[in-house]
């Protein structure tokens, strides 16, 4: 999607790196001129207020033992090195994404490595493992793997293609000519890549960085099975092993407290550059010749693919092949099948129709309520499952008994859960469409309501598929929500898995597990493509 | 000049139907967990034979109990909703839940979730007829849940390995046993033990022996099972176990294939707990009647066989007998405690943090 | 399609030069307006009028504030002073806003702006009712355009040229009140330039819409509207006829802004201005800036500068002709050739610089001597 304003500007004005012509239009596209429609403030605050429902849930239990013993909780010496025990490891997951990413990214876009069309799909297919099937791989394999480096290794696997993606396209999306006139200025290729281009991909690089970090926060899977005492490791232990609500509930909300300090955080890091990642040039780059690096290239693809995919995947084929009789009917994994995929559909539809006022209120009118709403959305990603589970428990008997234990609240678990994915690749869509065109349709007698619907949502539509595929890939995976909140009776292919795994059977959790991993590949590869071919040509110019 | 023309709405409204569908179609696979109204009309015809539906949350593993609530189903009428997930997580939400719980009886793997949920007030007190089943140990003292069946914790060892083992927990920190000691630290029975030794030692006799155990250089494994087999194979001597992991071993690949044997603790020590898997009806249950009876169901004759035979545990009503091999439960000594005590585990973990047993 | 053009270029040009006794039957008037972007003041009391049926170029350097004029006007954004009246209503003011889909004014952006997702008939029907009536409209609107036929195909199938008119076209079909072309040709290469001009010219004509064209192209303003309004430094600094424009500036910024111009230090004597090119009569709209006596700037254009050779033997009485020189003498310093004409520069004899633009037909040498003349009057302002 190309910025005709920005393209026509000469380079010299331009500038090299972050700098574009500051026209009238390039300034409308971030300026909130009035405050925003109504159509799309409600339906955001909406969304915004069920991203922090879990909140209340945390206050209530925090505080039900008074505020005393939430700063004692708070203040231990425990606690603290809980915190930072948890960020060592958000901080190591996220540096080795942020290189594995953004190497891989630059490889299969910017250089000649043989066979990087296929390479640039099959590296995100790392997302359709969810983490506590890769970890346990690991860990049945060597239990000698358990700790931190085991922990690190498992969420860095699974957990880079959240910067790999935005990387590729922001990377699709640069303007050759840059590089061009870089070198033509004295600079050598190196110093390009390393200068330039990771400038220019500094936006994907820090919101892709920002979700690996609250991610890795998050999960439990991965850091459970490698005996890592993370943050969500002790909540979990509150729960399994304390029965103590209370503590959860304090620990979660430090937590919360954690992932806002690293919202603002990424925020500032990302600086003006989020105005803009690309001129949006739909001529390709010449690719960079790997020369006597291509082996080193391929030691580095094969190894990241290896540890990601190859090892966890030959793990669950070995326990299929190696275990007998199997108790696993086909007509079960059917089953699960068939009502993991309606789940999965349903959570993709929801948060995407939740996402997408969010998504263009962030976009279309900055200020501070679109921050506060953007941010809403981000603070609950750090929380682990079981705390969002417990809190819908907790709304759910006292606003929502009708639908308690029904597919309706469990499909809000999965809103609550993955909207922050899919408000940022809404977003990001829609702030790469020209504002111009929406104002066109204005002037040409279309309501602010009517252009969402015949223009912005059009024009983002690559966006918002790759937002329901996120949401679709992750729901399939999901696990604690799932159990707590599933109507009875109703088996996913996750809950499956657990009921299996959790009595060490795996012959018959391998089934499903195949099934899984297979199922969540399919919208992982489409939203890949999506996401990589998002510059065809839907520009202006010929 | 019209500008009212948005033919994308109808494109738009055709998402939201189509997803409302998909609502639909994962809500039809799944009977309502409502209770059914049939329930009263049976029951009408049927005088005081309880029937209609009862959710039962359930700490236990489906592949292990299912069958036997499909066995009470198909002898009393009486429809099961089935929800399994961790005992813990179950009781956390029978918490959260209160007196708007849609659940009627709580089966959890240990007494400690029991505990917890009895703190709370939210269990019935079970009638008196229920409660004399079962020994006093292995009940609530306030009679508001009941033990289902035992476990006790014992060395699993490698005859070759440890031809004398050690039969207390202190002969384990002999220097002989340095890094020869297998054990699984994220396992519950595992921490129930630790929690059980702080009842029993205090919370500084605990960290002593945990320190002096920690220095033994035990070997973590990822599951009891996998402790089981690697005393089994000769990878490390010992193994702390509940004793049902032998006697699944032998059944599933013949007793020729086991060399590893099952060493009962000496009496009174800390390391032969007997914890036991429970049962408690909801007070907020809207069909009691029926959850009673799948609590007397579970302790009767069939149920307390069911898992003697099935799962290698003790059944807990006297004069029915325990699985080939498996001791009776009276000719063990285990320590005397209260297994309603056993809900500190949070503050066990927090030692074995501390002592770095947890993380190993 | 000539004859066309023709006889749009018939309608009379505006001759009253000042802006507001026009306001009375204008259809978008402008006062005041006024916007900035932080402390930078882009915007400065724009005033405007344009009247209904007139293509109207609204001339400034880059970065003057054009496009910001424009998007007020459209309804993008709001003034901080002023109003914007159109047809009678006003639409805009720091207070009220009609919104931009209720204005009635028609945008063809830089390089068309096409949405890429709809084919050639669903953008120039997409300010239509659906229905058996627009799609007469659009195939009416695109036969206007010139590129009957082309609704089937995506806007990326298109030539630059032709996107360009099928924007023009998409801004027409709701029979807009206003059309507003911002930069419409800078995009294109030179050669088609001109061509698309014309096309969208003969279209803005036919259509009997009222246009406003903002550009920075000196060339494209004067020779595409019926009347020019520069934009200098926030405000509107001159609007009249293109002739008037160009041939009696009213300020030297204009002066120098809309066309090649000698600026050389003079002095008023009466009606005349004195300086290096000697006396020269100053143009009457200039007479009032300025009294006799007064230091003046000259403002000479390339084209009024004459140059007869003397260094070529007269056939007639066999003697060199700078024996009849009637003007300022000077020597052909340098020439710049561009094949309809060209520019020289003369050094006259005081070192003075001063540049002629010469028919192509015949180039003199460089170091020949010439004598220098100046065709008709001058314009002249106050140093």
């Amino acid at each position: 999607m190309t910025d005709v304003a920005d393209r026509a500007a000469p380079l010299g004005d331009q500038g090299l790196v972050d700098g574009f012509q500051p026209n009238a239009w390039s300034r409308a596209r971030h300026r909130a001129t009035r405050l925003p429609p109504l159509f799309i403030l409600v339906p955001a605050l909406a969304a915004a207020v069920v991203a922090v429902a879990p909140i209340w849930y945390l206050i209530d239990r925090a505080l039900s033992r008074g505020a005393a013993e939430v700063w004692d909780e708070v203040w231990q010496q425990r606690t603290r090195d809980l915190v930072l025990r948890s960020l060592a490891l958000s901080l190591t997951v996220t540096i080795a994404c942020l290189v594995v990413g953004a190497v891989a990214a630059w490889l299969v876009v910017r250089s000649d490595l043989p066979g990087r069309g296929v390479l640039r799909v099959v590296l995100a297919l790392p997302l359709a493992i969810p983490s506590y099937l890769a970890a346990f791989a690991w860990v049945s394999w060597r239990p000698s793997i358990a700790g931190f480096w085991g922990a690190a290794l498992v969420l860095t696997s699974m957990s880079y293609p959240f910067v790999y993606l935005p990387c590729v396209a922001a990377l699709r999306h640069l303007d050759p000519a840059h590089e061009e006139v870089a070198r033509s200025l004295g600079r050598t290729r190196t110093q390009v890549a390393l200068g330039l281009t990771l400038r220019q991909v500094r936006p994907a690089l820090s919101a892709g960085g920002l979700l690996v970090m609250l991610y890795v926060l998050s999960d439990f899977g991965a850091v459970a099975a490698m005996r890592y005492e993370a943050f969500t490791w002790v909540i979990y232990g509150a729960y399994r092993a304390g029965f103590n609500p209370s503590r959860a509930a304090i620990l979660a909300s430090t937590l919360v407290v954690v992932a806002l300090v690293l919202v603002v955080l990424e925020a500032m890091a990302r600086g003006r550059a989020s105005a803009r990642i690309g001129a949006g040039n739909a001529r390709a780059g010449r690719p960079v010749a790997l020369g006597r690096a291509a082996p080193l290239a391929w030691l580095f693809i094969a190894t990241v693919l290896g540890a990601a995919i190859v090892f966890p995947v030959g793990r669950v084929v070995y326990w299929v092949a190696t275990f007998e009789s199997p108790s696993a009917g086909f007509g079960d994994v059917l089953g699960a099948l068939s009502s993991t995929l309606a789940l999965a559909v349903a959570a993709a539809v929801a948060t995407v129709l939740l996402a997408m006022p969010v998504g263009v209120l962030a976009a279309r009118h900055r200020g501070r309520t679109a921050q506060a709403v953007e941010g809403a959305t981000y603070v609950t990603h750090a929380l682990p499952g079981i705390v969002i589970a417990i809190s819908l428990v907790f709304i759910g008997v006292r606003i929502l008994r009708p639908i308690y234990l029904e597919t309706p609240l469990l499909v809000l678990g999965y809103v609550v859960l993955f909207l922050p994915l899919a408000v940022g690749a809404v977003r990001a869509s829609i702030e790469q469409s020209p504002v111009r065109l929406e104002e066109v349709a204005r002037s040409l007698g279309s309501s602010p309501r009517a252009v969402v619907w015949r223009v912005t949502v059009p024009l983002a539509a690559p966006g918002i598929a790759a937002a329901a595929g996120l949401v679709l890939l992750s729901t399939m995976k999901e696990l604690p929500v799932t159990l707590i909140l599933r109507p009875t009776e109703t088996q996913t292919l996750a809950t499956r898995l657990w009921q299996y795994t959790s009595i060490s059977d795996y012959a018959s959790a391998g089934p499903y597990a195949l099934a899984l991993v297979i199922f969540a590949a399919i919208p992982t590869a489409a939203l890949t493509i999506i996401t990589v071919r998002r510059n065809s040509p839907v520009g202006v110019a010929p | 000049m019209n500008h009212s023309f948005r033919p994308h709405r109808r494109a738009a409204l055709a998402v939201v139907i189509a997803s409302a569908l998909a609502f639909a179609a994962c809500g039809s696979d799944t009977p309502s967990s409502d209770p059914a109204p049939t329930s009263v009309g049976t029951s009408l015809g049927t005088s005081d034979a309880p029937s209609g539906t009862i959710t039962v949350y359930s700490g236990r593993s489906e592949n292990l109990v299912k069958p036997l609530l499909d066995q009470f189903s198909e002898a009393t009428g009486i429809t099961v909703e089935f929800r399994p997930a961790d005992s813990g997580v179950l009781a956390a939400q029978l918490i959260t839940e209160g007196d708007a719980s849609p659940a009627d009886v709580f089966f959890s793997q240990d007494a400690g979730a029991l505990g917890a949920v009895e703190a709370e007030g939210l269990f019935a007190p079970l009638p008196e007829s229920t409660l004399s089943v079962v020994p006093a140990a292995y009940r609530s003292s306030n009679g508001m849940w009941v033990g289902t069946s035992g476990r006790a914790r014992v060395f699993v060892v490698n005859p070759t390995l440890a031809p004398d083992p050690p039969s207390t927990i202190d002969e384990l920190l002999d220097p002989q046993w340095k890094g020869k000691i297998g054990f699984a630290p994220t396992n519950a029975s595992w921490q129930s033990f630790v929690t059980g030794l702080r009842v029993i030692r205090g919370d500084d006799g605990a960290r002593t022996w945990l320190e002096a155990f920690a220095a033994q250089e035990p070997v973590a494994y990822e599951k009891n099972g996998v402790v089981r087999d690697a005393v089994n194979s000769g990878e490390v001597a010992i193994g702390l176990v509940n004793h049902y992991y032998l006697f699944e071993l032998i059944a599933a690949e013949g007793a020729d294939a086991v060399v590893a044997t099952n060493q009962y603790v000496d009496a009174g020590d800390p390391g032969g707990l007997v914890n036991v898997a429970g049962v408690g009806v909801l007070a907020s249950s809207d069909n009691p009647t029926a959850a009673q009876a799948l609590v007397d169901y579970l302790l009767s004759v069939d149920g307390q066989t069911y898992f003697a035979q099935q799962t290698y545990e003790f059944p807990l009503r006297s004069g029915v007998a325990t699985a080939e091999g498996v001791p009776a439960l009276d000719t063990l000594s285990p320590p005397l405690i209260d297994l309603g005590d056993l809900d500190s585990l949070e503050a066990t973990q927090e030692l074995l943090s501390e002592v770095g047993l947890l993380t190993l | 399609m000539s004859q066309q053009r023709l006889a749009a270029a018939v309608p009379a040009p505006a001759i009253s030069p000042s802006g507001a006794s026009r306001g009375v039957d204008a259809l978008l008037v402008v006062r005041g307006l006024t916007k900035r972007f932080g402390s930078r003041v882009v915007l400065d009391g724009v005033d405007l009028s344009v009247r209904p049926g007139s293509v109207t170029a609204v001339l400034g350097p880059s970065g003057g504030g054009k496009t910001t004029l424009l998007r007020i006007i459209a309804g993008f954004d709001t003034p901080d002073a002023g109003t914007v009246t159109i047809g009678g209503t006003l639409v805009a003011s720091p207070t009220a806003s009609v919104p931009p889909e209720r204005r009635r004014v028609g945008v063809v952006p830089q390089e068309g702006a096409l949405f890429p997702h709809l084919d050639v008939a669903g953008n120039v029907g997409f300010g239509l009712p659906r229905g058996r009536a627009s799609q007469l409209r659009i195939d009416e609107v695109l036969e206007l355009v010139g590129l009957a036929g082309t609704g089937k195909r995506r806007p990326h199938e298109l030539s630059g040229g032709q996107q360009h008119r099928v924007a023009l076209a998409r801004a027409l079909a709701p029979d807009p009140a206003l059309v507003m072309l911002d930069e419409p040709f800078s995009a294109l290469d030179a050669g088609l330039r001109a061509q698309v001009r014309g096309e969208v010219l003969d279209a803005l004509r036919a259509s009997n819409a009222t246009a406003v064209v903002v550009t920075h192209d000196q060339l494209e303003a004067l020779s595409i509207a019926d009347e020019v309004a520069v934009l200098l430094d926030g405000h509107i600094a001159q609007a009249a006829d293109p002739a008037t424009i160009y041939g009696f500036p009213e300020s030297l910024q204009v002066a120098t802004f809309v066309g090649e111009a000698c600026e050389l230090p003079g002095i008023r004597e009466g009606d005349v201005v004195v300086s290096a090119l000697g006396r020269l009569p100053l143009a009457a709209p200039c007479r009032a800036q300025s009294r006799p006596g007064d230091a003046v700037t000259v403002v000479v254009r390339p084209e009024q500068v004459m140059l007869r050779s003397l260094d070529v033997i007269d056939p007639a009485n066999n003697r060199r002709s700078n024996d009849v020189a009637t003007g300022v003498l000077g020597r052909i310093a340098s020439r710049e050739y561009y094949g309809h004409d060209s520019v020289v520069l003369v050094v006259l004899d005081d070192g003075t610089e001063v540049a002629a633009r010469l028919h192509a037909s015949r180039l003199p040498q460089i170091g020949e001597r010439v004598d220098v003349t100046v065709e008709s009057p001058v314009s002249a302002f106050p140093t």
